[in-house]
């Protein structure tokens, strides 16, 4: 069995899909705490539809990827908080839900007539892990290594501000700030996983691991460290399960992640 | 602390919401050592004004006149704002009330025991690694109470502290707010719609009701025409 495993991983398509899942898993899973406690794991299903927007229309006017997935990503967000703001006559959800709608609505439009045709449909909704290419990598870790700063030194701030934003404000703390630096990472996170990994993999990412990590810690703290834990061996095997048997990886990788769930959950139960 | 200072004083303020005024010209000076009991019917407005006290909603208009700049205050949310589901210790949450002081960048290690100090003056000493979900009602309240009480408030607002605890912890809460006016000379502001419970300790009332803000000193408040003006109680007095 580690001849298998070295085998497949001695494969440069096969490191690089590694080392992207992880670092995309990761830092899902570090950001997605804070999502799935905040209620707003649907905003993380329209985000990461609204990347893939921008990949398709990239894609279609043959220009950057990536910048225009965050771009798109992070006006989404300043146009969530502006449409918010005021008087809500429908719920903050349906306002998500109409521009998941919309975004996957223009990505098909786009799609359709780019080069990649249905092709690239698929992939903008279930991703190729086995496509990440070692620039993907690099951009990555550019991108990711700030976010893991801000939530390893201000994660105290972060918190206060997500459990009792009033009394964090009344007490002292400039929640708007962080209630900002959130967002903009949740953005980062999201536009950057989609990218590479498509719809479905990022949004897993960012709510399976966390879902786990909560139903079997007993403190935050906890949360996070089961949360980043859980994503490494599911990755690993994954990955090497898909290439043995020859699956879509990041079918593989979520389907080992709900095991898991369901493991945890039995242990609770029991 | 020295009695009987200004502190804060709102001149002509109106408060609301999305340019809908809820309190409209609202005139309150707030002292040192005050013990101050803002009542009201539901829907009155009395976490409004709290929240302006807080300077956590900015006034619409008039004027909020800080007499010391640098004012600690402590805040004690409704108890039912709060989202359960965070797997938060009460000294995990008592350590928020520090965070300030802490500072960004660093670490709230070497304030635990200031923290575990919090909870041991509220009674819940041996609890700081229980989780904030599994604790009782009353529990969850002094934990919030030793998060604000932790950072040395000259201030503490609080919102609803007493509803739906059962009479000896409504009893017990109070003695121990009488106690901390007293004592440590703490201002407390404290907004319940239990007119009785507050006007047994508070020292001023102010009364909310139909946009109208009233403030006085609790003999005054409490006559027949003004109960009636706000309560519609035709008594004789609490």
């Amino acid at each position: 069995m580690w001849h298998s495993l070295a085998e497949a991983f001695s494969f440069p398509f096969m490191r690089n899909a590694l080392w992207g899942s992880l670092l995309i898993g990761l830092m899902g899973s570090i950001v997605g705490v804070y999502v799935v406690l905040r209620r707003i794991a649907f905003l993380g299903i329209g985000l990461a539809q609204v990347s893939s927007l921008g990949v398709a229309i990239a894609t279609f006017f043959g220009i950057n990827k990536d910048f225009l997935a965050l771009v798109l990503v992070l006006l989404c967000l300043l146009l969530l908080v502006l449409a918010t703001r005021g008087r809500e006559k429908v719920p903050r959800e349906a306002t998500i839900g109409v521009i998941y709608s919309f975004s996957l609505a223009l990505s098909l439009l786009f799609l359709a007539k780019s080069a990649k045709g249905e092709a690239g449909v698929l992939e903008s909704l279930f991703g190729n892990l086995l496509a990440i290419r070692g620039a993907d990598i690099r951009n990555i870790l550019i991108a990711f290594l700030p976010v893991a700063l801000v939530y390893l030194l201000f994660n105290k701030e972060i918190t206060a501000t997500s459990f009792d934003p009033e009394s964090a404000r009344a007490m002292g703390l400039n929640t708007q700030l962080w209630n900002f630096v959130f967002y903009l990472t949740v953005g980062i996170v999201i536009a950057y996983a989609t990218r590479l990994s498509g719809v479905f993999f990022s949004f897993s990412m960012l709510v399976i691991p966390p879902f786990i990590a909560l139903l079997a810690s007993r403190g935050l703290r906890m949360a996070f460290f089961l949360s980043v834990v859980v994503v490494i061996p599911s990755v690993i095997t994954g990955l090497f399960l898909s290439y043995i048997w020859d699956f879509p990886p990041s079918g593989m990788i979520v389907a080992l992640l709900f095991f898991f769930l369901l493991i945890v959950g039995f242990i609770r139960r029991s | 602390m020295e009695m009987g200072k200004p502190l804060l004083e709102f001149k002509d303020v109106y408060l609301g919401y999305r340019g809908e005024v809820i309190l409209p010209s609202v005139n309150l000076l707030i002292e040192e050592g005050d013990f101050l009991g803002i009542v009201g019917p539901n829907g009155a407005g009395k976490t409004t004004l709290l929240r302006a006290i807080a300077g956590v909603l900015k006034p619409m208009r008039g004027q909020v006149v800080l007499y010391k700049p640098s004012l600690s205050i402590g805040y004690v949310p409704q108890r039912s704002l709060l989202d359960e589901v965070y797997p938060l210790t009460a000294l995990e949450i008592t350590l928020m009330g520090l965070y300030r002081k802490v500072g960004v960048l660093r670490r709230v290690k070497g304030y635990e025991e200031k923290a575990r100090e919090a909870l041991r003056i509220v009674g819940l000493e041996g609890m700081e690694k229980k989780l904030y979900r599994e604790l009782s009602g009353g529990q969850k309240q002094k934990v919030l109470l030793a998060r604000a009480l932790v950072s040395e408030p000259e201030v503490l607002l609080l919102d609803e502290p007493i509803t739906d605890l059962d009479v000896a912890s409504q009893k017990a809460m109070m003695d121990f707010l009488s106690n901390l006016n007293k004592e440590k000379g703490i201002t407390i502001l404290l907004v319940s719609h239990l007119l009785d419970v507050v006007a047994e300790r508070a020292d001023k009332i102010v009364m909310l009701g139909d946009g109208k803000v009233v403030s006085g000193k609790r003999e005054e408040m409490l006559s027949p025409e003004r109960l009636k003006e706000f309560f519609g109680l035709p008594i004789g007095g609490v």
